[in-house]
């Protein structure tokens, strides 16, 4: 992860750099900004991952010499299925479709939206003790 | 998770006794999974759709413009169709297929059971999907479908020159697809970083890897860009908003942030594909692939470069620094004919047979060289000058994306059938589909080149007969014919599997597979494997099948886990 | 093997041998150029046409080689599995490294020279690209002409032979984009922003015009002809015009400001894209 983050920085000097000859080079704003901003948001990518690989233990993946059996046992939960995507992603389209015909189908969509988001997040809450 | 490498027999197949699934609860099951297998076929299979779709439009355009004068549609339904051909088989097509390929491949290449967020996965298809019948149903209007071309310049995409609804719908239902997209990103960038097996450093990912890393990267940088340039272009047309009028300097700005997009898109479609390509090469030379760091930099300079030539498509505006991105896109070529260097020297010293996907990687490399040679031509703005806007370019698109998207999508399924569904295509039809493609691909398209050259512009749905364009319209259109049949025995082909070809019943029906998805069984199981082979080079299933030839101590490795499972029993 | 040996040598043979047919081949049926500036534009083409054909024969030769050396055969045994070497990468990287450069160098000296405009040109003509057909405001001689979308309405726009010209460029309405394949030279039209360049024809004849950036429904209507003739053909052209009535300008009341000319206020944006 270390490594990625590092490349994310490297990407963020690149497009500082780029940003500063295409100013000079064209005066335009637009792009300017465009670059700049594209600078800003991996800079941003690589500082977080450099920071979370930081704090985190060294990764089996990581190692030239990881072993199979040297990863985490409890992979996670996996969701088997769910309806939840769909749920939102008939809700996003509506609200996205409803601007083009009236402001009241934007305003159900998202309503649907958040309304299909909280199932989407609580679907496999089973309450504040249990741990899985 | 078993240290063994051989897996007990009554895994391959579905466990005795279980009830036939009906209709119903097989389309619940598909409609509520979360499995990036069967995530990926779905777009596999709905972008393959579109493909078709796409190019029923393209033979109509192609019938229209065999002769002079209008036969088959009017002006506005012609500019209805190209517009919507392009959209459709940039976005709705390649993009998602690129999406198809990564969800199945992706986690398979690096270990993992599944990508992070398989629920956000689905997610990422649902939105691209509606999005999808959102953009069609233009078509269902009175006003027909979006008729501004695919990168929709403003003020003629305003709400004075395109007031139809068709256009806002194309504009939000293109919004909607892009976030799933960017949805899309987020999840393989975070299972390529997250969730590789033990022992797969970055620099041991399969280059089809690696290039699905970049590409979503590219995507986090450039579809947010399209998303807002979209809204804020929906809520002029709304709301009279006047961001992108021509009093406000609209019109360039317009153009900026389009192609801020419009041009690391086209990366993001061909990155992917170069990525098969580099998984196919090998496997058909029957050595690694050549150069591995340099195609990882090349990529890297590739993706980052991409981002800072976007103006290539502007110079005829007369408002942009010609000599900045003159020399930006020249740059490109460097790392791309790194690659190509790099692909010749797989090829070179190996041990070649031509099996169909090893035909299609070659037809991509011939295609695409000749494509990407046209686009030096076009970095240099005095040549740009006469050709921008001309079947020149049309042409040069067309040989560098449709030779790297369908050449290397043919070569990939081709290639990871087996894996995709258990089974094989077959190979004679699959020759006649190739040469079938790359001979009306070229008939086509070749010329087009000479058109351009000769005057006539892109976009045109006619011309005159004192033109001088005739002949080679003609010809052009006469191949498309052929293209389109290719098609054909494609679609046979893969009722032929469907209905004829024995179950694969082997991990690698190829033989010399390098990345982990050889490793398992074929299709692979629901979340992926039962044991991992030990990861040691960018080539674990072949260092586990051909241990003699691998650059580690493979052969004794292999020895000892058959050692210890003969005293102790199996370890799990 | 050698079918093939003796195949390509004979190719390049043909080739060599007809070196100026390949200068029509490599030149892809571009128009004669009708311009002073044009020669510039042919031999930066034919050159890079050159460049890429040797790039393209060399890599597709590499390509196709490899595929007919390498072929398994039966019995083979496991190739020599090699998966890097240093100063072969270095060497492709850094030649097609040094070529770029080498192109750039071209083309930017080039493209400085084509979009030059002169402040004092012989003859101005102000272009209004409208949906869906054009006006030629002549002027220094105060007249205009206009057409229609209509193949025999098509405007027909008059220069008069080796003298210099400037085209400035707007629109009132969407961007369109002024093509004349013949002066291999095209500049987009925009609503927002004047546009110039300039040209001196050099070659007495009729050549095709035609709006090349996507416009509306009759984008591919929007024709018009360019007639290079001598100076008292141009003149008695003029004298038509003013003797139908077409004197003064068409002006694009979309940008002009209180009667205005756009380009004479202070909203006017000077062209960029040079440095």
């Amino acid at each position: 992860m270390k490594l990625a983050g590092k490349l994310f920085i490297g990407g963020a000097v690149f497009y500082f750099l780029v940003a500063g000859i295409y100013w000079i080079m064209s005066h335009d704003e637009v792009g300017t900004v465009a670059l700049t901003l594209t600078g800003f948001l991996s800079a941003m990518i690589g500082f977080y991952l450099v920071v979370t690989a930081n704090r985190l233990p060294d990764q089996p993946e990581d190692s030239d010499d990881g072993e199979i059996w040297d990863a985490d046992v409890d992979y996670g939960f996996y969701s088997p299925h769910s309806w939840a995507p769909l749920m939102v992603g008939t809700s996003a389209a509506i609200t996205f479709a409803g601007l083009a015909f009236a402001a009241w189908i934007v305003a159900a969509g998202a309503v649907l939206v958040v309304m299909s988001s909280a199932y989407w997040v609580f679907e496999y809450y089973t309450g504040p003790q249990r741990q899985f | 998770m078993t240290l063994v490498n051989d897996r007990p027999a009554e895994v391959a197949g579905p466990p005795p006794g279980k009830r036939h699934e009906s209709m119903g609860q097989k389309i619940v099951s598909v409609l509520t999974t979360t499995d990036h297998k069967v995530i990926g076929k779905l777009y596999m299979t709905t972008s393959f759709t579109f493909f078709l779709i796409a190019g029923v439009m393209a033979l109509i355009i192609r019938s229209e413009l065999a002769q002079p004068g209008l036969q088959i549609v009017t002006l506005e339904q012609y500019n209805q169709l190209f517009t919507m051909h392009g959209s459709i088989m940039l976005l709705l097509f390649a993009t998602a297929l690129f999406v198809g390929f990564a969800n199945y491949l992706m986690p398979l290449q690096i270990g993992s059971p599944d990508v992070a967020f398989p629920r956000l996965n689905m997610l990422g298809y649902w939105m691209y999907f509606f999005g999808a019948m959102i953009v069609l149903f233009g078509f269902a209007t009175p006003g027909g479908a979006a008729a501004f071309g695919w990168f929709l310049y403003t003020p003629l995409s305003g709400a004075e020159f395109s007031p139809n609804i068709g256009s806002d719908l194309w504009i939000l239902g293109f919004a909607l697809g892009g976030v799933g997209t960017i949805l899309g990103a987020v999840n393989f960038v975070t299972t390529i970083l997250t969730m590789r097996a033990p022992g797969m450093t970055m620099f041991r990912m399969p280059i089809f890897t690696w290039n699905v890393l970049l590409t979503s990267v590219l995507i986090l940088m450039v579809f947010p860009v399209l998303a807002a340039t979209l809204v804020v272009l929906e809520i002029d047309r709304k709301f009279g908003s006047v961001v992108f009028l021509p009093e406000n300097g609209g019109a360039i700005l317009f153009q900026h942030l389009f192609w801020f997009f419009g041009h690391p898109e086209v990366y993001v479609l061909a990155l992917p594909f170069f990525g098969v390509i580099s998984e196919i090469l090998p496997a058909f030379s029957r050595k690694p692939i050549f150069g591995y760091k340099g195609l990882v930099f090349a990529t890297i300079a590739i993706a980052a470069l991409s981002m800072a030539v976007w103006a290539h498509h502007m110079y005829v505006t007369g408002a942009i620094s010609l000599p900045y991105f003159a020399l930006m896109t020249m740059l490109i070529a460097v790392p791309t004919g790194v690659k190509f260097f790099n692909w010749i020297g797989t090829m070179w010293g190996g041990s070649l047979t031509f099996e169909t996907p090893m035909l299609w990687a070659i037809g991509f490399l011939l295609t695409f060289l000749f494509g990407g040679l046209t686009g030096i031509i076009l970095a240099a703005p005095p040549l740009d000058f006469h050709v921008s806007d001309s079947y020149f370019v049309v042409a040069h698109f067309h040989y560098t994306v449709f030779g790297t998207v369908v050449f290397a999508m043919f070569a990939g399924f081709y290639f990871w059938w087996p894996k995709f569904t258990g089974k094989m295509l077959n190979e004679t039809l699959g020759k006649w589909h190739f040469w079938l493609t790359f001979i009306g691909f070229n008939g086509t398209f070749l010329i087009q080149h000479w058109l351009g050259v000769e005057g006539m512009p892109r976009r045109y749905g006619d011309y005159l007969p004192g033109d001088g364009f005739t002949l080679e319209n003609q010809v052009s259109s006469a191949f498309a014919l052929v293209l389109g049949i290719s098609t054909l025995v494609y679609l046979y082909n893969f009722y032929w599997s469907t209905r004829y070809a024995p179950k694969v019943t082997v991990d690698d029906p190829w033989g010399h597979g390098g990345s982990l998805e050889w490793a398992t069984s074929c299709p692979p199981p629901r979340h992926n494997f039962v044991s991992l082979p030990r990861i040691r080079s960018e080539r674990p299933a072949f260092d586990l099948h051909h241990p003699e030839l691998a650059d580690w101590d493979s052969a004794g490795y292999l020895a000892s886990l058959d050692a210890q499972n003969s005293t102790k029993g199996e370890i799990s | 093997m050698r079918r093939w040996g003796v195949g390509a040598g004979a190719l390049a043979v043909v080739l060599l041998a007809s070196g100026c047919s390949a200068q029509e081949a490599l030149s892809l049926n571009a128009p004669e150029g009708a311009t002073e500036q044009a020669p510039t534009i042919e031999s930066l083409w034919f050159g890079a046409w050159v460049a890429v054909a040797v790039v393209g024969l060399i890599t597709g030769g590499l390509i196709l080689f490899a595929a007919v050396r390498f072929r398994r055969r039966e019995g083979d045994p496991a190739p020599k599995q090699m998966r890097y070497n240093v100063p072969l990468e270095v060497m492709y990287t850094v030649i097609p490294l040094v070529m770029i450069l080498g192109m750039f160098f071209f083309t930017a000296r080039d493209q400085i020279e084509l979009t030059k405009v002169s402040d004092n040109p012989d003859n101005t003509v102000g272009v209004v690209g409208f949906r869906w057909s054009w006006a030629f405001n002549y002027v220094e001689d105060d007249v205009y002409d206009v057409g229609t979308a209509e193949v025999a309405d098509n405007p027909t726009l008059y220069l008069p032979v080796d003298e210099s010209v400037v085209f400035e460029l707007q629109s009132p309405d969407v961007i369109h984009s002024f093509w004349i394949p013949a002066f291999l030279m095209k500049m987009d039209v925009f609503p927002d922003r004047l546009n110039k360049f300039e040209v001196t024809p050099n070659k007495v004849g009729t050549f095709a015009g035609r709006c090349a950036e996507l416009c509306g429904v009759d984008h591919a209507r929007m024709l018009f002809t360019v007639k290079v003739v001598e100076r008292p053909e141009y003149d008695r052209h003029i004298a038509e015009l003013r003797a139908k009535g077409q004197v003064g300008s068409i002006e694009t009341d979309r940008i002009t400001r209180d009667g205005e000319r756009y380009w004479e206020s202070d909203r006017y944006l000077e062209p960029e894209g040079t440095l």
